[in-house]
């Protein structure tokens, strides 16, 4: 699977998102805000390559290998 | 040997001092008043340490001495100082996390689990150490590294891996979500050792993401590393994320060459971007371990740049969870970047979170492959793009003359293997051209720390580099 194309985040978008959790940004956070969650956007693009349809999110795991292979 | 000057005994290594306290050479009250000495001595300079328990500490001091005189030895660490990052519960100390919004908080009421291993087996808690707020970050402030003291000494162990660089005491509690171990004792030139997820309890530590947090040693070798997880292992049911896994020595392979060892070389990742300086330490250090007599191949692991990915997210929207709620209660209790960062991360969606946790199943199997299929017993990568930032500039700036905040550039190479799990040992592999560390990291199969601490002990004295002394301790 190829990595998805992406427009950055705006900030107006960040602002309504916020004030509708009821969190509010302030005006003068509102930039460094959208820059932090667009970098995560950036890095989910990293796990579009995987198809996980069938994988069980593991809240709680085990690093043992053979629980993976 | 012969230790009988304060300076000294805050060079002996915990095997080192052990011999000469078995001898009756030394006593443990002689190596915890080093300490406190060495303390008074670079605190201004180091600003390491949050509390010191100089009382507390000469007297339990004192107590391991007479055991020691009534025949009655707890092992390597008996009578040994050691150094607790501030997010670990000391009994009767406040567990102040780095943050102002704990500055009332009650002293904590139990050791946590690690603490009270570590007092079982005979060390001395000198006190407790500055980190990062909560752990959420890379530069520890307002601690300094002692190789140069206008530089960070990295996070969020930043003041463990400090005093450990500066000689204060051998080992130090550190822990690792993102690098936290691995990040400052790189970046100070001693070993740092994140041990497999679950191996170490985190009971009465302070959560920074659940999923991804372990707790290790940061220390003056791979040999005091070793013996200092050795101490602090073991399941505890307590903990609901720690392993059901025997005990293993890990200094059992410890002397041994690397024959028979097949070691890994992963580039693609780990050498993307890095400075001159870094990538130039790391394939110098390569030939080391074939000289060892380890095979030494090159291969490819693909989903490294997803695992480093993966972990970030989940460590991220996890801290969230840990913290959204007493921020939106006590706003000002925070520093302004842990702030942010929570408002931004609680906005990102659940769906990339569940995507994370996903995706790290099949990392995992991705890993395990590499090493199955090669039948590697280890891979070697550098442990950091670059050396310690400037306090005023926290950027790692490469050779094309770009630069990369530190909290990412630290966290790139170093959170791939929280995303998997496996046990990470980072050691001083050189210097750049300003006199800094450069630490190279050996990861290994899950819950085989002995293999890495064999051939990162190799590693270390084969280069013997690492008694080489800060700047901060002078030239005598």
């Amino acid at each position: 699977m190829s990595e998805p194309h992406r427009t950055p985040l705006a900030e107006d978008l960040v602002a309504q998102m916020a004030a509708a959790s009821g969190r509010p940004v302030a005006q003068e956070d509102l930039a460094e805000v959208t820059g932090l969650i667009d970098a995560l956007y950036d890095l989910e693009t990293h796990l579009a390559r995987f198809d996980v349809s069938g994988v069980e999110p593991e809240f709680k795991w085990d690093a043992r290998w053979e629980k993976a292979e | 040997m012969s230790a009988t000057s304060s300076s000294d005994l805050c060079e002996l290594s915990v095997g080192e001092a052990h011999r000469l306290m078995r001898l009756g050479e030394i006593a443990p009250a002689d190596l915890t008043s080093a300490s406190l000495a060495r303390i008074d001595a670079l605190e201004p300079s180091l600003h390491a340490w949050v509390q010191v328990a100089g009382d507390e500490a000469l007297a339990a001091a004192r107590a391991a001495e007479t055991e020691l005189q009534s025949g009655h030895d707890r092992g390597p660490l008996h009578g040994i100082p050691v150094a607790v990052k501030d997010i670990v519960d000391v009994a009767g100390v406040q567990t102040r996390c780095g943050s102002k919004s704990r500055d009332d908080v009650e002293p904590a009421n139990d050791d946590a689990r690690i603490v009270t291993l570590l007092r079982e087996a005979g060390a001395i808690v000198l006190g407790k150490t500055v980190t990062q707020e909560f752990a959420a970050g890379v530069v520890s402030p307002p601690a300094r590294n002692p190789w140069d003291p206008s530089r960070i000494p990295g996070g969020s162990s930043g003041g463990s891996a400090a005093a450990v660089a500066a000689r204060v005491c051998p080992i130090a509690i550190g822990t690792d979500t993102g690098g936290s171990i691995r990040i400052p004792a790189s970046l100070c030139g001693v070993a740092g050792l994140k041990p497999t997820y679950g191996r170490v309890s985190k009971r009465g530590i302070y959560p920074l993401a659940w999923s991804l947090d372990t707790a290790g040693p940061i220390a003056a070798t791979v040999e005091d590393a070793a013996l200092m997880l050795n101490a602090i292992q073991g399941h505890d049911p307590l903990d609901p994320m720690s392993a059901d896994e025997p005990w293993q020595d890990a200094t059992e392979e410890m002397g041994r060459d690397l024959a028979g060892l097949r070691i890994g070389v992963v580039r693609d990742h780990f050498l993307q971007r890095v400075t001159g300086d870094v990538a130039e330490t790391f394939e110098q250090s390569l030939p080391e371990f074939a000289r060892l007599g380890a095979d030494v191949v090159d291969v490819n692991w693909s989903e490294a740049t997803s695992a480093r990915a993966a972990g970030l997210i989940i460590n991220r929207v996890e801290a969230v969870a840990v913290h959204d709620d007493a921020i939106l209660n006590n706003p000002e209790g925070y520093a302004r970047e842990l702030r942010l960062r929570n408002q931004a991360n609680r906005l990102f969606p659940s769906a990339g979170y569940l995507k994370a946790l996903k995706v790290r199943v099949l990392i995992r199997e991705s890993i395990a492959r590499v090493f199955n299929d090669h039948q590697l017993d280890a891979i070697v990568v550098p442990t950091l793009p670059g050396t310690a930032a400037p306090a005023d500039d926290l950027f790692v700036t490469y050779d094309d003359g770009s630069r990369e905040s530190v909290s990412f550039a630290y966290t790139r190479l170093c959170t791939v293997f929280n995303l998997t799990g496996q046990p990470a040992l980072t050691v001083n592999a050189g210097f750049d051209r300003d006199g800094l560390p450069i630490g190279i990291t050996i990861a290994g199969r899950p819950f085989q720390e002995a293999r890495i601490c064999r051939i990162g002990h190799a590693f270390e004295q084969a280069k013997g580099i690492y008694r080489q002394r800060p700047l901060l301790l002078g030239d005598s």
